[in-house]
């Protein structure tokens, strides 16, 4: 069988059929992204690939839990990828007690991979929608995001570290995603 | 947890800012709730969509192997026991735990006294298996994949609820036979079977019988004692469907069956 041609839905109903050469395949075409992102978040190797092996080996145990009405599998892979990724960030964060200088990091983080040269095209693209994205975004809410996605502070850690009520850092982060959800639709899996 | 409490936590939840305890409440509510379930995946499509901001980057070389190589040696979950959660709680390979003990206490005592009522049923299976393993010694890859499979039947056999049904051989022509066990919520199931003849180039294909059509439920791994295996989600609920069979197809299976059933059962209507 040319497992090539298949989408990601029919490679991992091969998987939960205990089909190890479609997860192969899925490794093939997912274990990049998910690297790199791990590797942009925690700036370690190890790390990144502690996490990246997480990752293929959760894909393979729970592929039978796997729901497409729940997002579809990139983002059941990136969603386990980034979960892992702050694991381990917040384990290191506290093993540092004085990270507080990192806040001011915050947007750097954005900005400091956009020419990589192992990154096509089409990913270079990508990648600047999402920062563009993120840049129309009012700062408010820029910083939610930042501290909470990439950064993997906790509503209450963001909360206290802007010195904001909580319900003013869920209502940023509420209005943050809904736009969001609608810049970045062309890259959503379809429902 | 109501629905206005899930949708205010939801955004936290699709960051990855949520705390521990609301993380589980989240999950579970959404796992249920036809509302809420779509908003959460919306939310972390978008989500998801954010980390196209790192630049793909290829993994060391033989990470791909040793994820390979650990599959072929780990059963995978079920997924009634796995229960829901969006990708989130840690399972790191050292520590990843088997089946049994990742059942609750409970469940393993109910594991081993059902295991105890199908012993009977499943001791030619079992006999099978012993000369089955003997010739597999060399054959490490086979071995693995059988003791994955009897883990995984073990494992099914163990979850509360699950029902039985017998397959027999169309018309009582041959001493094959077959059983099938089914989740409670009937959308999956596995399909033992002895005494069917491993046939060169053909394959034992699942079909499920609904309004006289039947649809492909998958095919079963048979080996030269006749022992055949087969994990199956069913496409509907199986109660929607009126029989199951097994048909002797070229490998890999058909479109849609081409000769008559080895095995066949009706099932229970609901
Ligand atoms: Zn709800």
């Amino acid at each position: 069988m040319s497992y090539g041609a298949l989408s990601e839905e029919q490679l991992i109903a091969l998987v939960q059929q205990g089909d190890r050469d479609a997860l192969g395949e899925l490794y093939d075409r997912r274990s990049k992204a998910v690297f790199g992102f791990a590797l942009h978040l925690l700036r370690d190797m190890a790390k990144a690939e502690e996490v990246t092996q997480e990752v293929f080996l959760n894909v393979w145990l729970k592929a039978r839990t796997f729901d497409p009405s729940r997002g579809g599998f990139n983002t059941w892979v990136m969603t386990m990828a980034h979960h892992k990724a702050i694991d381990q960030m917040r384990r290191i964060q506290r093993q540092r007690t004085a990270l507080e200088e990192a806040a001011q990091d915050s947007l750097v983080h954005l900005d400091t991979s956009s020419d990589s040269p192992l990154m096509g095209a089409q990913k270079a693209q990508e990648a600047e929608t999402v920062r563009k994205a993120l840049e129309t975004l009012p700062a408010e809410q820029r910083t939610v995001i930042t501290l909470a996605y990439y950064q993997g502070l906790s509503q209450s850690e963001i909360a206290t570290r802007l010195k904001q009520p909580l319900g003013t850092v869920k209502t940023r982060m509420r209005l943050a995603i809904q736009k969001l959800r609608v810049a970045l639709a062309p890259f959503q899996e379809p429902t | 947890m109501n629905c206005r409490q899930a949708q205010d936590l939801l955004p936290a939840y699709a960051l990855g800012a949520l705390e521990p305890p609301n993380v589980e409440a989240v999950e579970a509510h959404v796992a249920l709730c036809p509302q809420c379930a779509p908003v959460a995946a919306g939310y972390l499509r978008a989500t998801a969509a954010l980390a196209l901001v790192a630049p793909p980057t290829e993994p060391p070389p033989d990470l791909r192997s040793r994820v390979l190589q650990w599959a072929a040696q780990t059963p995978q979950a079920s997924p009634i026991a796995a229960m829901p959660e969006a990708g989130g709680s840690t399972v790191a390979p050292r520590t990843l735990l088997t089946p049994w003990r990742s059942l609750p206490l409970w469940a393993a005592s109910v594991a081993a006294a059902v295991s105890l009522a199908v012993a009977g049923a499943l001791l030619l299976a079992v006999s099978d298996l012993r000369k089955e393993i003997q010739q597999l010694r060399e054959d490490n890859q086979g071995m693995t994949e059988t003791l994955r499979q009897q883990r995984d039947l073990v494992y099914t056999i163990a979850i509360p609820g699950m029902e039985t049904t017998v397959l027999r051989s169309a018309g009582g022509a041959s001493k094959a036979r077959g059983m099938m066990m089914v989740s409670k919520d009937h959308t999956w199931g596995v399909v033992v079977s002895q005494g069917l003849e491993l046939k060169k180039s053909m394959g034992y294909q699942l079909w499920l019988t609904r309004d006289g059509q039947r649809v492909n439920g998958g095919v079963l791994s048979v080996d030269e004692t006749g022992y055949g295996y087969l994990w199956v989600k069913y496409p509907e609920p199986l109660y929607l469907y009126s029989g199951v069979s097994v048909t002797l197809e070229p490998a890999g299976g058909s479109v849609w069956p081409t000769t008559d059933p080895v095995l066949s059962a009706p099932v229970q209507a609901q």
